[in-house]
């Protein structure tokens, strides 16, 4: 029956022990995970080792709110508007690192449309920052020598002023 | 979390930074962010933005010996446009252009704008093609000296910027055509077979390019039952992809309304080609606007009651921009017409006063293209022969050293050109050593074998085939790569070009 398989639930474990209880229909935006329901390994709850209980709780709060389905085309058009707002909010997390934990997140559970909006909010956060500033945020070694470095600015000096 | 964001994830991040001038500082960060962000694959891929809001280009000259003045205008929706005219960011001008003198503007296209002009020290005429957001510049010799007509393109799949050089100013002889592309990096003769006829002539005046497509205007004179002449008017369109030439019908109800003598030129609204030209109504002389539809049918937008013929372009709100010669002065401005209440509004921007005719407005986006590209100063400029050969001989003496006389002996792997570099002295010298393995050494020739069991490593076009069948490395791997590497020293091509490979096959 339908209404039986979309309120099936699936039992979902963060790093930190945490169990959240979400339906399938919602989780199945996880690539990993709808893979591992696809193979029968959902039977139990899902252990995810790499996502805290603070991430996994925004993260289902991001699909939740993405598996909502508008009833007509004049409710799709608000749906949609909506949605965007909603997504422009989801971004604005106080703790950069948070933003970044999303990202990892999203890449672990290959949830596209999750890592391209944060990722695309990482990318406006970086535009305007320094090499320097970027290379600490990233925790990037400088690999260049000093003269390398010097010679690849030169190459574009006039974006560095 | 300590855990860094892998590298796969940061390329998704840089790929969606929105300005090019943060990817150009970033390319300082770490080895490997400069070299995602110079790859191929990720200039193309990053295309051409608009900026936030959209700007566009302007160019025109004082007088028509001056220079001309480029001007970066942003169109914010308000009565004007703001002009960003002390500082020419986002332009960055490059050292090639400033050898130029009398330059024309051919056209812009994807975030590149193309130039004709005189080389001041090569003393020779020369086709500039520009990026003003990076400020890189690539200068192309131009074959011939006879009285030229460029057009110019960025071909939408592959993203090469391609040149078009048309000769078909004598009415006796066909048109002769030769079209350049970056990638092949030479001028190539498009055959008779794929030309328009000959009795067509072309307008000596604006392109535009719409998605693979440049158009512009063009005429052709046939004679009236009466034996009279009479100009039929038509637009020509050149396909970036496919190198083929079309022309494009105008309907009798457009080109009857034509003042004949006259010719017409095209821009664009929002992706559709849009045609003006001279009309006479009541008696005068004003300015017809028709756009194509989907189906190539034309709709008349509007006739705009002032004397002129040629429109630059449409404001982002949909007004047409177009410039205006006032009676008895030397001076021109620049007007907007509001569809709506029919007024012709003076955009008066100060400060904006060139001569009459030598204003060219193009659509400012941001793109990456040409940063991998060589220096622009030295670009364009052909090696001479002997030049060459000292590149192809030191190249050869890099390897030989690596084959012979490093200890132990080095085989690269990944031999080619853009593994070659050369310094302000032409001195060619082999780098980027990632792919290298130690050869066995000669010594144990005879003992082991003389080759390493490898998994195929190296650039298609350089790899030896027997190599790649076999999958035994040895010193003849490098030689072969050497091979084509001189090869392409020699003819200026690509080991793979998919268009030219008939024409690389006949050279072999």
């Amino acid at each position: 029956m339908s209404s039986s398989s979309s309120s099936k639930m699936i039992e979902l474990r963060s790093s930190d022990g945490e169990t959240f209880h979400v339906e399938e229909t919602v989780v199945l935006q996880s690539e990993t995970i709808k893979q591992m329901i696809d193979d029968d390994c959902a039977n139990a709850a899902i252990p995810l080792p790499n996502v805290t209980s603070m991430t996994l709780a925004k993260v289902i709060e991001y699909i939740k709110k993405h598996a909502e389905k508008p009833k007509d085309d004049d409710d799709k058009k608000v749906a949609e508007e909506d949605l965007k707002k909603f997504d422009a909010e989801f971004v604005k997390v106080d703790q950069e690192s948070m933003l970044f934990d999303l990202v990892r997140a999203a890449n672990y559970l290959n949830i596209k449309s999750l890592l391209d909006l944060t990722c695309q909010a990482v990318a406006d956060s970086i535009k305007d920052l320094s090499v320097e500033e970027v290379r600490k945020k990233f925790n990037i070694q400088n690999d260049f020598t000093p003269e390398e470095e010097a010679k690849v600015r030169k190459e574009n000096a006039w974006a560095f002023d | 979390m300590s855990d860094n964001i892998p590298f796969e994830i940061q390329m998704e991040i840089i790929k969606k930074v929105s300005n090019v001038k943060s990817l150009i500082q970033f390319r300082s960060v770490s080895k490997q962010w400069k070299s995602f962000i110079d790859s191929p694959d990720f200039i193309k891929g990053y295309g051409a933005r608009h900026t936030q809001p959209h700007s566009r280009i302007l160019n025109y000259k004082v007088g028509y010996s001056s220079d001309p003045k480029f001007f970066c205008l942003v169109d914010d929706d308000n009565e004007t446009f703001k002009v960003q005219q002390q500082e020419f960011a986002p332009f960055v001008m490059s050292p090639l252009l400033k050898q130029f003198s009398l330059y024309e503007v051919v056209g812009t296209c994807h975030g590149l704008m193309c130039l004709y002009g005189f080389h001041k020290g090569y003393k020779n005429r020369m086709v500039v093609i520009w990026n003003p957001s990076i400020g890189k510049s690539f200068g192309i010799v131009v074959p011939s000296f006879f009285s030229l007509e460029f057009r110019f393109g960025v071909c939408p799949i592959t993203r090469d910027p391609t040149v078009v050089n048309i000769l078909c100013t004598d009415k006796m002889k066909p048109w002769h055509v030769e079209v350049f592309t970056l990638s092949s990096g030479v001028w190539n003769v498009i055959p008779c077979s794929k030309l328009p006829r000959q009795s067509i002539k072309l307008n000596t005046s604006t392109q535009v390019v719409i998605d693979r497509f440049i158009y512009w205007g063009a005429h052709e004179n046939t004679f009236t039952e009466h034996g009279r002449y009479k100009k039929n008017h038509m637009v020509v369109s050149f396909d970036l992809v496919t190198k083929e030439f079309k022309v494009v019908n105008l309907p009798d109800i457009l080109t009857n309304e034509i003042y004949s003598p006259m010719s017409v030129s095209v821009c664009k609204l929002s992706g559709s080609l849009v045609v003006s030209a001279y009309i006479l109504a009541e008696g005068a002389l004003c300015c017809g606007v028709w756009v194509m539809e989907h189906d190539s049918s034309f709709r008349k937008l509007f006739n705009i009651g002032a004397s002129f013929d040629k429109i630059f372009g449409f404001r982002k709100n949909g007004e047409p921009i177009f410039e205006i010669q006032h009676a008895n002065e030397q001076f021109t401005t620049l007007n907007v017409y509001d569809p709506c209440s029919q007024q012709i509004k003076n955009l008066s921007i100060y400060g904006v006063d060139g001569s009459y005719g030598s204003f060219v407005m193009g659509t400012y986006k941001e793109s990456l293209l040409l940063l991998d590209h060589l220096d622009s100063q030295k670009s364009g400029e052909s090696l001479s022969f002997r030049m060459r050969l000292t590149v192809a001989l030191d190249s050869a003496k890099g390897i030989l050293y690596l084959h012979t006389e490093a200890n132990p002996p080095i085989l690269h792997r990944d031999i080619k050109t853009s593994n070659v570099l050369i310094d302000s002295k032409l001195t060619a010298k082999v780098a980027d050593f990632g792919l290298s393995r130690l050869a066995p050494l000669l010594a144990d020739y005879g003992v082991g074998p003389n080759y390493v069991h490898t998994v195929v490593r190296g650039t298609p076009g350089y790899l030896d085939p027997e190599y790649l069948l076999t999958h035994k490395l040895t010193h003849k791997s490098g030689i072969y790569s050497l091979g084509v590497v001189l090869f392409e020293i020699l003819t200026s091509m690509k080991p793979i070009h998919v268009e030219e490979i008939s024409s690389v096959s006949c050279k072999v």
